[in-house]
């Protein structure tokens, strides 16, 4: 049996809006296995997204215990918390966040300058990546040169750049027609299945929720159902 | 880091374009500004010639007596003397005005001795009671080399027929201290005396007497001693250092550094909002950016760098411009500005403080944005909508 790549125990998470406390996650309990492919699913404001914020360490839980790949993410200062990103979890958006200013291939070396290798490292780094994703002939264009499916590998690509375990995507289709949708799609799933990439993906569309292995589905911030292969619990 | 800086701060080049222009501008009206009070002040503070003005005691606009200059003579510590007139006239136009004096040219160069001659003779000078003895700034402005005839229009002198008054350039003189202008003509006191008397009906007085006393006199106590001649009157003398009279002279038109200081902090704070502006702006566009980076994996800290560094070049690079253009027509403006300011200099102390200037701006209008994107969450920064 795989080890598990997240745990998350009693995770809570309330925002406070005009003095009234708004619980997005409620006592959730989840386990991921490592290697897995999920899709994480449910009405808006069932907590999706602010699962995925969570275990990549971009926000804070209120109250509960979350481990991602060994480690408890709540335990680690700023700074730590920014280098472990860095080093294990690569994201990928909805609206691609590609920065406009940069080539495709700056892009994906951004991540790339917080590791300790060279210039040049980094940059056959970059094109492997790109290669990968199926960008090469592209890297010197801009993101307003591209169109949207590329856009997305373009930032699948720096997602994977520093060659992290897990890849948390949050509706990284929603904004794709469907051809487009699905050869990213199908990029995220050889991802998976060649390079072992654990992959939490975030997506209302049931079409791109059968490329993953396991679909989990929230409500109101609980665990409402999992199903697919995989033992989400 | 450097190179996404650099690429942010030109993402709207039109914008980024102009500020830069804009503080490029400022900054050389800071370094022009400053070099213009530091000309005044360095006419007055440099100057420590042993040199020593007596005028009248009721303004610089009234007249001495001619037999003034034997009464100063009198004192022991006074050799020579020297009579000097404002003549007030202009070259063709009336924009064409410089200093002109009435002197007696044979002693002339013992109270300034720091003139020497460039072109001419000094001897044809004194020979030639037609002639005038022009500076080098004069002569390169005009074009006039000896030989020449310069026609000046009086303004207080005013002949009966209207017509000029002319003299011929015998010499041409220059100085090496800042304190001397080299935008002056000097002519024959002789002469001048001879032409008002002839159409005034009486000899012309004095406006200032120049005299160097002998070595190691007292000053101080010379200029009393001379006041004190002519404390009866008929015109009461105030007799002061040159540098002193210098100071007196600047402060007719008003405390000229104190309001070039005043317009210098005005376009200094102006530059500072606009910078400040500028990088606000830049900032509000990149929420989005500082999100992405700290998804991956950009620390607060570096972030709060990319943003102050942004500020840096924006500022380094227009003050970097200001202060160059600045130096780079230095010399242009030393000729242009050689009668009013003589000695206009862009000093390293002024190059110095304007590149800190520039820093300082540069600081403090990256901070609030870079203080800013270092709070922000990467939560709150994804999901910021322009």
């Amino acid at each position: 049996m795989s080890e598990a790549m997240i745990q998350a125990r009693g995770l809570t998470k309330t925002y406070k809006r005009g003095g009234e406390e708004l619980r997005v996650l409620d006592e959730l309990d989840l386990e991921v296995e490592a290697g897995g492919f999920y899709a994480l699913m449910g009405p808006s404001g069932s907590g999706k997204t602010t699962l995925l914020n969570l275990i990549g360490g971009l926000d804070d839980a209120t109250s509960g215990h979350l481990v991602v790949d060994g480690v408890d993410v709540a335990e680690l200062t700023g700074s730590e918390l920014a280098q472990w990103r860095s080093d294990n979890v690569g994201f990928v958006f909805q609206g691609f966040n590609l920065i406009p200013v940069l080539t495709a291939l700056e892009n994906v070396m951004l991540p790339l300058g917080l590791t300790p290798l060279s210039k040049g490292e980094q940059r056959k780094q970059a094109e492997y990546a790109l290669e990968l994703v199926g960008m090469t002939d592209r890297m010197k264009h801009r993101p307003r040169q591209l169109s949207g499916g590329q856009e997305q590998r373009v930032a699948i690509a720096r997602a994977i750049a520093t060659d992290p375990k897990l890849l948390l995507a949050d509706e990284p289709t929603g904004d794709l027609d469907r051809e487009s949708a699905n050869s990213v799609l199908e990029l995220m799933t050889k991802l998976n299945s060649e390079l072992g990439k654990t992959i939490l993906m975030v997506t209302h569309d049931p079409l791109a929720a059968d490329y993953a292995s396991t679909q989990i589905h929230l409500d109101k911030g609980r665990l409402a159902q999992v199903s697919g292969a995989a033992t989400a619990k | 880091m450097l190179k996404l800086a650099f690429k942010n701060l030109f993402a709207h080049p039109v914008r980024t374009v102009l500020t830069i222009g804009a503080l490029a501008i400022a900054m050389f009206l800071v370094c022009f500004l400053t070099s213009i009070a530091t000309a005044l002040e360095a006419g007055v503070s440099s100057n420590t010639v042993r040199r020593l003005w007596t005028r009248t005691a009721v303004s610089l606009f009234s007249t001495m007596p001619q037999n003034y200059e034997q009464k100063i003579e009198s004192l022991p510590e006074i050799d020579q003397a020297v009579k000097f007139q404002w003549f007030g006239g202009y070259f063709r136009e009336q924009k064409n005005f410089f200093a002109q004096f009435a002197i007696e040219p044979e002693h002339l160069l013992e109270v300034y001795d720091e003139l020497y001659v460039v072109d001419g003779s000094y001897e044809n000078f004194v020979a030639d009671r037609n002639s005038a003895f022009i500076g080098k700034a004069l002569a390169d402005k005009y074009e006039w080399k000896v030989g020449d005839t310069i026609p000046l229009t009086a303004t207080i002198f005013t002949k009966p027929d209207q017509s000029p008054w002319e003299f011929e350039v015998a010499a041409i003189y220059e100085a090496d201290t800042p304190n001397v202008d080299r935008s002056t003509l000097f002519f024959h006191w002789d002469l001048f005396e001879e032409t008002v008397k002839g159409f005034a009906g009486e000899a012309p007085e004095v406006g200032v007497y120049l005299f160097k006393p002998v070595e190691g006199a007292d000053l101080d106590a010379v200029s009393a001693q001379v006041d004190a001649l002519f404390e009866g009157g008929p015109m009461r003398t105030l007799t002061t250092t040159e540098s002193e009279f210098q100071r007196e002279f600047i402060g007719m038109i008003g405390n000229l550094p104190r309001f070039i200081t005043f317009l210098g902090t005005g376009v200094f704070v102006a530059i500072l909002l606009a910078s400040i502006n500028t990088m606000l702006m830049a900032a509000r566009e990149q929420t989005n950016d500082v999100g992405v980076l700290k998804s991956l994996g950009f620390s607060d800290g570096r972030v709060f760098g990319l943003m102050l560094t942004q500020g840096l070049f924006l500022c380094g690079i227009g003050g970097g411009i200001g202060i160059a253009l600045a130096k780079g027509s230095e010399s242009a403006f030393r000729d242009m500005l050689a009668a009013q300011f003589p000695g206009y200099l862009v000093a390293d102390a002024t190059v110095i403080g304007a590149a800190v200037l520039t820093l300082a701006i540069g600081l403090v209008a990256g901070l609030m944005p870079a203080l800013h994107a270092r709070r922000l969450s990467p939560v709150a920064a994804l999901r910021a909508t322009l």
